[in-house]
C-alpha cells in the first residue's frame, strides 16, 4: 500500500521548465538587492528618544516651576537651571570617582542608570508590539470580513441556505475570527512572544479551527473547503498584510510565524 | 539548521554545479553569502530550489504555466528583497515555500471573479485520465498540513535524502523522519477520503 501510494504521488510530479527556470533567473537576479534589517539602529533611536525626552522634562519642568515674563527670560532660567544640574552632576560623578575599588556595575548611579534604561527601553518595545498588534487586528479583521462574505456567497449557493442558515454560519464565522483574533492578540502581548509561534499557539490555533469545522459540518452535513481563515498563515504575512500595516508589521509578523520544529 | 558541506544539487538542476562558482556549499552557508549580497550565492539558491518550490506553486494555481511563472517571479523577487531578514528559524525551503503559496494565494484572490476558460480538450483518453489522476493527487498533497506536506514532496518529488531534507527544513532528522510517516498515514487517509465513491 504505501509503496504504491508513493508512486502515485511520483506520478503526479509536475512537471517544470528549464526556460522558465532561466527567464526568472535573469529577471531576479540583476535586481537583487537584500534588505538586512538593523536592530542596532531601533535601539539608538530608543536611545535618542530617551536623551531628548529627558532634556524635555528638564526644560519643562524649569518653565513650570518658575514662569519667567517673556521667553528670552525663560531660556535664560532654563540654562540656569541646566547649569546648575550639570554642575551637581560633576561633583556628585567626582565624589564617586574619589572612591576606589568600587566597580563600575556597583555604583548606585550606574544601576539606576541602567535600571532605567531598561525600563525605558521595555516601555518602548511594548509600545511598539501595541502598535503592530493594532494594526494587525485591524487588517486581520477587514480582511477576514471580505473572506467571510465570499465564502457566504459560495456556501449559499452551494448548499442553498436558507435565510436562518447563512444567519447560522455567519454566526460560526464571526465567532471563529474573534477567536483568532484573540489569539493573535494574546499572542503580541507576551503569551508566546520570545518562542517564536511555537506549538502552543499551533495547537490552540487547530482548536479552534477543528472546533469551527465540527459546527459547519453539523449545519452543513460536511465540512466545506476554502474556509476562510482556516490557516494560521492566512491572518498574515503575506502581501495583502503588507500593504494593508506597513513593512515592520509585516516583517514582525514573517517572524513570529515562522514554523518551529 | 545543520551544516552539510557536500550537499548535492536537485534533481533537475543538471546545470548547477558547472554554472555556479559555489557549487559545493550547503544551503545554510549560501542563504548566509545572499545575507551579505552575494549575488552567486543567491543565483545558486535559485538554480538549487527553483524546481522544488515551482512545484508548490503548481498545486496552488494549477498547471497554467503562465500563472505559475508569473508567481515564481514574485515570489523569488520577494525572497531576493526579504533574504536580509530571513533569521534561519525555519530551513530555506520552508520559508520559500510560505512566501510561494503567500503569492499564489494572493492571485488566486485577485483573478477570483474572472471566468475560468474552458482546459483544452486532450485527444487521448489515457492522457485524461492520467491528469485527472494526477489532479487527484496534488488536491490531496493540498489538504496536507504544510509541515507533512513538504517533507514527502521533498521525498518523492525532489529525491531528497533525509539529510538533505533536514538541511532544507530546518529540522532534526529525526523530525523528519517522524513527520514522512505521519504525512503518508494522513496523506492515505486524504486518499480515501477522496477516491471514496470513485
Amino acid at each position: 500500500m504505501r509503496q504504491d501510494l508513493d508512486n502515485l504521488i511520483r506520478a503526479a510530479r509536475p512537471a517544470t521548465s528549464d526556460l522558465a527556470r532561466q527567464r526568472v533567473i535573469e529577471q531576479v537576479v540583476p535586481a537583487f538587492a537584500p534588505v538586512r534589517p538593523m536592530p542596532w539602529l531601533r535601539v539608538a533611536a530608543v536611545l535618542a528618544l530617551a536623551a531628548a525626552s529627558g532634556f524635555a522634562a528638564v526644560a519643562w519642568r524649569g518653565r513650570a516651576a518658575e514662569p519667567a515674563p517673556d521667553t528670552l527670560d525663560a531660556l535664560q532660567a532654563d540654562l540656569t537651571k541646566l547649569r546648575q544640574r550639570s554642575d551637581a552632576l560633576d561633583a556628585r560623578a567626582a565624589v564617586l570617582a574619589s572612591r576606589g575599588g568600587e566597580t563600575a556595575t556597583g555604583r548606585p548611579l550606574d544601576q539606576a542608570l541602567a535600571a532605567e534604561v531598561s525600563r525605558v527601553l521595555d516601555e518602548r518595545e511594548r509600545q511598539r508590539r501595541e502598535q503592530y498588534r493594532e494594526r494587525h487586528l485591524a487588517y486581520a479583521r477587514r480582511q477576514y470580513q471580505q473572506e467571510v462574505e465570499n465564502a457566504v456567497v459560495e456556501l449559499r449557493a452551494r448548499y442553498r441556505l436558507g435565510d436562518d442558515q447563512e444567519a447560522q454560519v455567519r454566526k460560526v464565522f464571526a465567532e471563529h475570527g474573534a477567536q483568532v483574533e484573540t489569539l493573535i492578540g494574546k499572542h503580541y502581548r507576551g503569551g508566546f512572544h520570545g518562542k517564536g509561534r511555537g506549538r502552543g499557539m499551533d495547537h490552540e490555533f487547530d482548536r479552534i479551527r477543528e472546533a469551527t469545522e465540527d459546527r459547519l459540518a453539523l449545519l452543513l452535513a460536511e465540512v466545506p473547503r476554502n474556509l476562510p481563515g482556516a490557516d494560521l498563515a492566512d491572518w498574515g504575512p503575506n502581501p495583502v498584510f503588507a500593504t494593508a500595516t506597513d513593512y515592520e508589521t509585516w516583517l514582525n509578523w514573517s517572524e513570529e510565524t515562522r514554523q518551529s520544529g | 539548521m545543520a551544516g552539510t558541506p557536500d550537499e548535492p544539487p536537485l534533481p533537475g538542476d543538471s546545470d548547477t554545479a558547472s554554472a555556479s562558482a559555489v557549487p559545493a556549499l550547503d544551503t545554510p552557508a549560501l542563504v548566509a553569502g545572499a545575507q551579505n549580497g552575494d549575488r552567486q550565492a543567491f543565483t545558486e539558491l535559485m538554480r538549487r530550489y527553483f524546481d522544488a518550490v515551482m512545484r508548490q506553486i503548481v498545486l496552488y494555481v494549477g498547471a497554467d504555466r503562465a500563472s505559475a511563472e508569473d508567481v515564481a517571479q514574485e515570489t523569488w523577487w520577494r525572497i531576493a528583497r526579504g533574504i536580509g531578514g530571513f533569521s534561519g528559524r525555519s530551513g530555506f525551503y520552508t520559508w520559500a515555500c510560505r512566501i510561494a503559496r503567500n503569492e499564489a494565494h494572493r492571485r488566486l484572490r485577485k483573478y477570483r471573479a474572472l471566468p475560468v476558460l474552458p482546459e483544452p480538450v486532450q485527444d487521448s483518453g489515457a492522457e485524461n485520465d492520467r491528469n485527472d489522476r494526477a489532479e487527484l493527487v496534488h488536491e490531496a498533497l493540498r489538504r496536507l498540513p504544510e509541515k507533512f506536506r513538504l517533507p514527502l514532496v521533498l521525498e518523492l518529488w525532489e529525491e531528497r535524502s533525509v539529510r538533505e531534507m533536514a538541511d532544507a527544513l530546518g529540522l532534526p532528522e529525526g523530525t523528519v523522519k517522524s513527520r514522512l510517516f505521519r504525512a503518508r498515514e494522513k496523506f492515505r487517509e486524504v486518499w480515501l477520503e477522496l477516491t471514496r465513491g470513485h
